[in-house]
């Protein structure tokens, strides 16, 4: 019996076995094979298949094929038949071998068996010593009388050492078991043996596959797993499994898989060399790798991936499962964060409070929230009021948002609790206005506290109602998402605060100038109508030192007035720092020369000559507010002028520091006791100094208001007295010391 | 020939005690109340100096509404950029600004508008006359 008289059937089973060396060679060969062997639905068809063969390639007639089952260790009924069969009897209706025990002791036996005669078969040892019943009861002998059969060979289809199988060789003419013969029927039963068991590892296989699949898709992670084969000389990693979150993650129909069995790096752009070498080197996972993947619309998608090697072989990772973290989320996230950063920047910015409400929802709108209301406590009337919505149905709602603060009312209860509240179903939240939120059709809202310096100046509402999909979803990302909302409000709150701020400023500003110029008019019309009384009177009785004494005592106090007047207006402002500087480019030198002009007559009239040294003058132009330093050097001026002794100087000097710039305001005159350094410059504590040392009068607020001036400029000022009399008495009452000023200033008050 | 000089001022008593002295080294002086007094005298007379104060009532040029904080600086920048009609002559006329108002940045938009002098009220009287005198005479 020549193999190729015979082709089909060994060829399909020696095509097998050469291309299934290895375990992992039959797997590649399988899905290589594909279509041949996909197309075999079950174990069914390839053991008829054998079976068929066999009766072809042995000429048995009837052939009887059992599987065995390895786990029971029992043939599995029914077998398969191949060739002619006694008619009238559906063998696969009637079990005839239930209960075969015959069969099953052959392969536990696990040698083939040659019977050229049915004598031989009855009389064997399997067969006689079971059953004590009657011969022809067997169900086997009884199978060989109804179908004729004289001689048997019963093959023990073993793969290695596994036995998958046993079949009957039956013929109904006597036959003679040649050498020749039974090498034939026995490589001719190791290859079935190896053809079942591959089948069987297929089926194994494709069932592990299904399970793999299931585990896979109750991960709601995307996950790839990937099979990878080396194709020219590269590592090719393809997709062939993915869940309904990876499909989803590519924009993919999960039913259609289109994607399944793409290379890899048609999808991704990593380095799969790097990463199986990373794989190789490492235990076999790669944890968080950030990675970008093309979806089907050849879009980048961030993902990070974590990859464990599934099988390996000798030389190749061969399978790999990837878990995909989607950073889609994560990227919205960052976006959104970095474009409310933006919006913070041109919120400081803005010029006015309804600029800033623009400013506040056309971003809020441009990261997807474009419904929401910000509401403002009113102070007076302890009520949050609606200030600004978006959206149709909020800006209904703002016209009816009055909400006292001692209501037991949501805003109320975010105002007053200072804490942010996510409501996802207003219509059974308690404390939500039903009316309101019905009218406004409301089902979902962030209520942020507006808060600035631990005070809560309102809040923040932001609709949700269309936002399903972020209340529903990944709770991690909803969290993330108000966690950035909220630090979005607080920039809102000190935005709207610092315009608040603003309006109180240039309010007060405005008050200051208009009492100023009220202050200032009559006391120039004195000082002029003055002049004018001393010219008339000059012009008619000729020069006369005492109206000159007089005019110049009226014109000293004049601008006293204007001094203290100054002083007044500027601690009238309930914060100085309130009070914006206007930095400009100056000559210090100018301002102070202006200033020291003032009180010239005054010091010389007791012989004190205020020295200005050209070291003043020789500082380099910087800049600095020329209302505040003004008023700091009148001040300094004006006090040392008052605690100067009699023919003395008052000296004034610069030194220019690089960055800083330092001025000095000198005299020698009532000192200041160290303890009182820094007092000075704060309110005035009349009652413990008085008597023996220098106090300011008035208002005693020109050395607040001095320091507050240079705080402004980010600059310096400090005292120090020594005395320069030897006189201990002295000394202790604080007389004959030597008091200086220091101003330090940065030269760019803006840079500091 | 003498001099001319324009002191606009909503309170007269403010610059008259002015007068007097300025007559009397032969300056003629004469004095609005309000911006379109000022338009006024300008279109009919020739003015050598204007004394100008910024904030004064009502704050109105020619029936047209102005800030009256800035009503001085407003005047002003009109006769500057040749704004008023029949007052094209006017404007490069000399101006000192003597006013009580001590916000830099109106002083600041007011020296843009090329002033030669500011006087910050209370001014001290010598120095606005000899002022006024020495840029007359020169």
């Amino acid at each position: 019996m020549a193999d190729s008289e015979q082709p089909s059937a060994r060829r399909i089973i020696e095509e097998i076995v050469r291309e299934t060396q290895s375990y992992n060679a039959l797997l590649e060969h399988f899905s290589a094979l594909g279509e041949k062997i996909a197309s075999l639905s079950g174990i069914e068809e390839i053991l008829q298949q054998i079976a068929r063969s066999a009766s072809e390639v042995l000429h048995a007639d009837p052939v009887v094929l059992f599987q065995y089952d390895r786990d029971t260790s029992k043939l599995v009924p029914p077998p398969i038949y191949a060739g002619t069969l006694f008619e009238g009897v559906d063998y696969n209706k009637t079990f005839v071998f239930t209960g075969d025990t015959f069969a099953e002791k052959i392969v536990k036996g696990g040698q083939h068996l040659y019977f050229e005669k049915t004598k031989e078969i009855e009389q064997h040892p399997y067969m006689i010593s079971e059953k004590s019943e009657a011969i022809p009861g067997r169900p086997h002998i009884r199978f060989h009388i109804r179908e004729g059969i004289v001689s048997v060979a019963a093959l023990v289809l073993k793969a290695g050492d596994e036995i998958v199988g046993l079949m009957f060789l039956n013929y109904r003419h006597k036959q003679t078991f040649t050498d020749s013969a039974k090498k034939l029927m026995k490589t001719f039963a190791s290859y079935a043996a190896i053809a079942i068991k591959h089948f069987r590892l297929f089926q194994q296989f494709r069932k592990s596959e299904a399970f793999l699949q299931r585990i896979v898709d109750k991960i709601p992670d995307p996950v790839f797993v990937t099979r990878n084969k080396k194709i020219d000389g590269k590592l090719v990693w393809r997709i062939n499994m993915a869940n309904r979150a990876a499909h989803k993650l590519l924009g993919y129909d999960y039913k259609l898989k289109d994607f399944e069995g793409k290379d890899a790096r048609e999808l991704l752009t990593v380095d799969l060399d790097k990463l199986t070498q990373a794989l190789r080197q490492g235990k076999g996972e790669v944890s968080n790798c950030e990675v970008v993947i093309l979806n089907r619309f050849g879009e980048s998608v961030p993902i990070s991936i974590s990859t464990a090697i599934l099988e390996r072989d000798e030389f190749h990772i061969t399978r790999t499962i990837c878990i995909a973290k989607d950073l889609t989320k994560a990227k919205i996230l960052e976006q959104q964060l970095d474009h409310l950063n933006r919006a913070t920047l041109l919120l400081l910015n803005a010029e006015s409070l309804e600029q800033a409400y623009d400013t506040i929802f056309e971003n809020l709108a441009k990261i997807g929230y474009d419904k929401g209301m910000i509401s403002l406590v009113d102070e007076t009337t302890r009520t949050i009021v609606g200030k600004r919505a978006t959206g149709k149905n909020w800006r209904d709602l703002q016209y009816k948002t009055n909400v006292p603060l001692s209501s037991n009312d949501i805003l109320a209860r975010v105002v007053k609790s200072g804490k942010p509240e996510l409501i996802e179903d207003c219509a059974n939240n308690p404390y939500c206005n039903q009316e309101m939120v019905r009218q406004a059709g409301i089902t979902a809202q962030y209520i942020i506290p507006l808060i600035v310096q631990d005070k809560v100046i309102g809040a923040l509402q932001i609709g949700l109602s269309e936002k399903q999909d972020l209340l529903k979803g990944d709770r991690h990302y909803l969290n993330e998402t108000l966690k950035i909302l909220a630090g979005f409000a607080n920039q809102v709150a000190v935005a709207i605060e610092s315009q608040r701020q603003k309006i109180r400023i240039e309010k007060l500003e405005k008050t200051m100038a208009d009492m100023g110029h009220e202050f200032r008019s009559p006391l120039h019309n004195l000082s002029a109508h003055l002049g004018a009384l001393k010219y008339h009177l000059e012009k008619k009785y000729g020069d006369d030192e005492r109206v000159r004494q007089i005019a110049q005592i009226v014109q000293e106090e004049a601008y006293r007035a204007d001094r203290q007047m100054k002083n007044a207006l500027f601690s009238a402002a309930e914060s100085l720092e309130m009070m914006g500087s206007n930095f400009e480019e100056g000559q210090i030198s100018e301002t102070i020369n202006y200033c020291a002009e003032r009180f010239r007559e005054t010091a010389k009239k007791r012989g004190i000559t205020i020295i200005v040294y050209d070291s003043v003058k020789k500082l380099p132009p910087f800049l600095y507010d020329k209302v505040q330093m003004e008023q700091v050097f009148t001040n300094l001026i004006d006090n040392a002028v008052k605690y100067s002794y009699a023919n003395e100087n008052i000296e004034i000097k610069g030194e220019d520091h690089g960055r800083r710039v330092e001025i000095s305001v000198k005299d020698n005159g009532v000192g200041i006791p160290e303890r009182w350094y820094e007092q000075i410059f704060e309110e005035f504590q009349r009652s413990d100094i008085m008597d023996r040392t220098r106090f300011i009068p008035g208002t005693g607020l020109g050395l607040k208001i001095a320091k507050k001036f240079v705080l402004n400029h980010k600059g310096k000022i400090f005292v120090v007295s020594k005395p320069y009399l030897n006189d201990p008495k002295k000394v202790m009452n604080y007389e004959g010391y030597t008091t200086t000023f220091f101003v330090i200033l940065p030269k760019n008050p803006k840079e500091q | 020939m003498s001099k001319r000089i324009l002191f606009v001022d909503d309170e007269n008593w403010s610059v008259s005690p002015y007068f007097e002295i300025l007559q009397d080294h032969d300056i003629e002086t004469d004095f609005a109340e309000n911006s379109d007094q000022a338009i006024a005298l300008l279109r009919q007379k020739k003015y050598d100096l204007i004394v100008l104060d910024i904030m004064f009532a009502p704050g109105t040029i020619l029936g047209q509404q102005v800030e009256p904080r800035r009503a001085g600086s407003t005047l002003l920048a009109k006769i500057r950029n040749q704004e008023i009609p029949e007052l094209k002559t006017a404007a490069d006329v000399p101006v000192f600004v003597l006013t009580a108002v001590t916000n830099g940045q109106v002083l600041d938009s007011v020296r843009d508008l090329q002033v030669k002098e500011i006087f910050r009220k209370p001014a001290p009287f010598d120095d606005v006359i000899e002022k006024i005198i020495t840029f007359l005479e020169t």
